[in-house]
């Protein structure tokens, strides 16, 4: 079987200037969703508490909230989750969410912990002793907190700069280029889609955005040694020619490669739960713009740098005829 | 290579026979008294549900203990020499200053801590009628690290008595600890908390005074509303947490729960019921209660458990082994002290930095959910395989099963923990490991559109996907090392799955497909057809090459 007809040929280099400008577009308005909403930080990065509750029987959203409000614990957030586990119908999953409060350092008498206490209270008096079950309790205090995001931070600036040494290394300098915008747009664009629909950003999504960093990687440096060998072996044909040749080449190998990824990953989606969830649905979305980004960033890059270069060769004033 | 994965298969049999309910493992003797593999694959706590927390020690505090017993000692050996000074105190920025009343003392005094007290340094160069001291760096260095020790060893006798299977209790940087407690049941875990946060300090104290409130007391006429030396302020709280009365008590002489030997759940004899702990004191103790008793009969007795009163009955007789606390417990909160009075009190106190708890409910839910998602994701994945790239695929399956086994078997080995990211991490493998196959067969594909021989077409193939296949590859590696090292708990877990599994695939892909490879073309040296997938090219007499009809 073959999707592919072997000698394809498209012009997908020469049309770069599409891909270019909705890229800078999409890109752009990732970093402006970084103001505004802003991303949801996850108690992972602010602090907090998160308890997982399964009630018996149905409750109304609107009075869990105004009662657990009322214990003047600061912002509440409440959400309801889908089916997690074999919860029978009318068991509904929620999400208790309470932020850290502020300048509470030293208070003895509500330590943060002492929330998870203090709702649990609560819920025996809404709806009594027994007729609910915690599933799970999360809680982060406000120095952990922070120290999670500046690692977190790090890690993502440690991943590029070792891929970037890597692939200057193996390759050129040129490729290395290409390599990091590709996987930096890819990065900030998955992250702009997650902010997009307001999802939680706790760690299991900075994992997910280094696994997707190192997945972009693998995909651009196949087409990037495909470049390579084809620059030794088609010396005759211009620059972007030779590009777009390459691409065409392994197009087959990265959508393929794509779809198979993609399949598992769904596959993920669909039948996990919880945490499982969110992190296939942003595996899903980086590897489709992981994809692209290899065939037209990555690639769109290296012709740029080279005609940059080219342009300026052709400034500098020629060297006189000899004899 | 057979052997390879015939190891594998061993290292793994240990956790296919492992019974996750009840931490138990089901190996026959003859193999657990083996050299063969024991362990199982780790479960982390958010797959098999329990407790995870992270505390934080708080060695200030021992180190201002250290500096407020050196006040007092300092004071008592300036006496015991005779040098004269006015007073000694421990300043805001934890410093002993000592005020000398003329020039002779202060030379004497500075003199004679130079000589003997060498930990205590000067903070100043000049000579002033005050003189202020600092500990010694490492001194400080010294009761902090003895404190966060101290505090590991008392959790971990509290954790050991509560009963957990296979906690681990471990130092985490200078001064935190990592608790992970399998097993925990939703409704345990305030107790658990409990058990961890409290000190414990008991001590037992002669009354000098009580009242309904602490003006009350301070306000008679024989204290003039202060605190008289070497006695302290109390409240006698109930369970409610209201506080009921006030003492004052003697802070000599005193006894406290470091002189236990035991502490037991009793019921106590009134009609209220309720639990009571039963202690009893090792001999020294013993002989301390004795003597407090035996010369204040008629006084009240206060037991002060973390400061506050927890009862004050009357001293009838001289008591010397045991005693009771009592206090209106529940038969739990009665369980919970006479642990933690068993395990020893710490020494400071600590604070929870972190908790994850996942209930057993919610652990077994996800691992179902978890084993089924990967079990689908890997045969949609094998179809599409085999569809596409025919017998090339089933090799690609193969290759995949064996990837996945030398993945488990690695984490089995290694004791690494599976976490559900690192479930997330086996499906990403999954993908991965299909792409080091696609690579070498679509440049096999290529290599025999030019023509080649099947043979050499294989050759090629191989030849030149290696490199490819190895720089793209080792990028995610990169990505995924700088995680586990960054990444704590479930995101190690993933990063750790996720290095193994890119390693094996790597390694299967390149060399067991090429070994399965070699076999079939040794068998068949001049085979025409290698059912990649694409229809074969057959020479016509022109000498061309044209699909088969």
């Amino acid at each position: 079987m073959e999707f592919l007809k072997p000698g394809i040929r498209l012009d997908l280099i020469g049309k770069r200037i599409y891909a270019v400008i909705a890229s800078v577009i999409v890109f752009g308005l990732s970093i402006g969703s970084f103001i505004w909403p802003g991303p949801n930080w996850g108690i992972d990065f602010v602090g907090g508490t998160e308890i997982q509750v399964r009630f018996d029987k149905e409750i109304k959203v609107g009075e869990l909230r105004s009662e657990i409000n009322s214990l003047g614990l600061g912002d509440v957030q409440i959400q309801r989750l889908g089916d997690v586990g074999e919860a029978a119908q009318g068991e509904p999953d929620f999400l208790i969410r309470v932020e850290r409060l502020e300048a509470e350092e030293e208070a003895e008498d509500i330590p943060q912990k002492r929330v998870s206490s203090m709702i649990e209270e609560k819920l025996d008096e809404i709806v009594g002793d027994g007729k609910y079950l915690i599933l799970q309790v999360n809680y982060v205090g406000p120095r952990v907190g922070e120290e999670l995001k500046s690692r977190g931070i790090q890690a993502i600036i440690y991943a590029i700069i070792g891929i970037l040494i890597y692939v200057a290394v193996r390759f050129e300098f040129r490729f290395s280029l290409g390599a990091v915008t590709a996987l930096t747009h890819d990065a900030i664009i998955a992250i702009g889609v997650f902010v997009a629909i307001n999802k939680e950003f706790n760690l299991p999504i900075i994992a997910a955005l280094l696994a997707i960093i190192g997945y972009s990687v693998n995909d651009t440096i196949v087409i990037f040694d495909r470049i390579r060998e084809n620059m030794r072996r088609l010396k005759r044909l211009p620059f972007i020619e030779m590009v777009n040749v390459s691409v065409n080449e392994t197009l087959s190998r990265t959508l393929l490669t794509s779809l198979t990824t993609l399949l598992a990953v769904v596959s993920l989606y669909i039948l996990g739960g919880g945490v499982i969830r969110d992190f296939s649905l942003i595996m899903f979305v980086g590897i489709t713009i992981g994809t692209y980004s290899s065939i037209y960033v990555a690639s769109s890059m290296v012709v740029f740098w080279e005609e940059f270069r080219a342009r300026r060769r052709t400034t500098t004033p020629p060297i006189p005829k000899r004899g | 290579m057979v052997g390879l994965v015939v190891i594998a298969g061993v290292v793994l049999v240990p956790s296919l026979m492992w019974d996750y309910n009840t931490s138990q493992s089901r190996l026959p003797v003859w193999w657990q008294k083996s050299f063969l593999p024991k362990s199982a694959l780790v479960m982390g706590l958010d797959l098999q549900g329990g407790m995870h927390l992270v505390v934080s020690v708080k060695t200030e505090e021992a180190v201002e203990n250290e500096l407020l017993r050196m006040k007092g000692e300092l004071g008592d050996y300036l006496r015991k020499e005779k040098i004269p000074f006015t007073k000694v105190i421990l300043t805001e920025d934890q410093h002993l200053k000592i005020t000398f009343p003329d020039r002779q003392a202060m030379e004497d005094g500075t003199y004679y801590i130079k000589r003997n007290w060498r930990i205590l340094l000067p903070t100043v160069a000049e000579e002033t009628l005050s003189p202020e001291y600092e500990l010694a760096e490492s001194e400080i260095n010294s009761y902090r690290n003895n404190a966060v020790t101290q505090v590991l060893q008392t959790l971990t006798s509290r954790i050991d008595e509560f009963g957990v299977t296979e906690p681990s209790v471990q130092r985490q940087g200078r001064e935190r600890i990592v608790l992970q407690l399998p097993g925990i049941k939703e409704d345990d875990r305030e107790r658990v908390i409990n058990i961890i946060k409290r000190t414990a300090k008991l001590e037992f104290l002669l009354v000098e005074d009580m009242g309904p409130s602490s003006e009350a007391i301070l306000n008679r006429a024989k204290y003039g509303g202060n605190v008289p030396l070497g006695m302290r302020l109390a409240p006698e709280v109930d369970n409610e947490g209201n506080t009921v009365r006030w003492y004052l008590l003697k802070e000599e002489p005193k006894i406290t729960g470091d002189y236990l030997v035991d502490a037991r759940v009793g019921f106590s004899g009134d009609a209220l019921g309720g639990a009571v702990v039963d202690f009893q004191f090792n001999l020294r103790g013993a002989q301390i209660f004795s003597k407090i008793t035996g010369n204040n009969i008629g006084e009240n007795l206060a037991i002060v458990l973390e400061g506050k009163v927890r009862s004050a009955p009357v001293i009838r007789a001289r008591i010397y082994e045991r005693g009771q606390v009592e206090g209106n417990f529940t038969t739990d909160e009665a369980n919970d002290l006479a642990i933690v009075l068993r395990a020893g009190a710490l020494p400071v106190s600590i604070e929870i930095e972190e908790e994850r708890t996942v209930g057993p409910t919610l652990g077994h839910d996800l691992i179902a959910k978890g084993r089924r998602a990967v079990l689908i994701g890997l045969a949609v994945v094998v179809v599409f395989m085999l569809a596409y790239y025919n017998l090339a695929g089933a090799i690609a399956t193969l290759s995949l099963l064996v990837t996945i086994i030398f993945l488990m078997a690695a984490l089995a080995g290694l004791h690494a923990t599976l976490t559900l990211p690192g479930v997330a991490g086996i499906a990403l493998t999954v993908g991965m490991a299909v792409d080091a196959n696609i690579i070498i067969f679509e440049r096999i594909r290529e290599e025999l559109r030019t023509g080649k021989t099947p043979r050499a077409s294989v050759d090629a193939g191989y030849a030149r996907s290696t490199w490819t296949i190895l720089d793209a590859n080792i990028t995610t590696l990169i990505a995924a090392a700088i995680l586990f090292q960054v990444g704590t708990g479930p995101i190690r877990g993933f990063a750790v799955t996720l290095i193994l599994g890119v390693a094996s695939s790597v390694f299967t892909a390149l060399v067991l497909t090429r070994m399965i490879y070699d076999m079939i073309l040794f068998r068949n040296r001049r085979i025409k057809d290698l059912h990649i997938g694409i229809p074969v090219l057959r020479s016509t007499a022109k000498g061309e090459k044209v699909e088969r009809a």
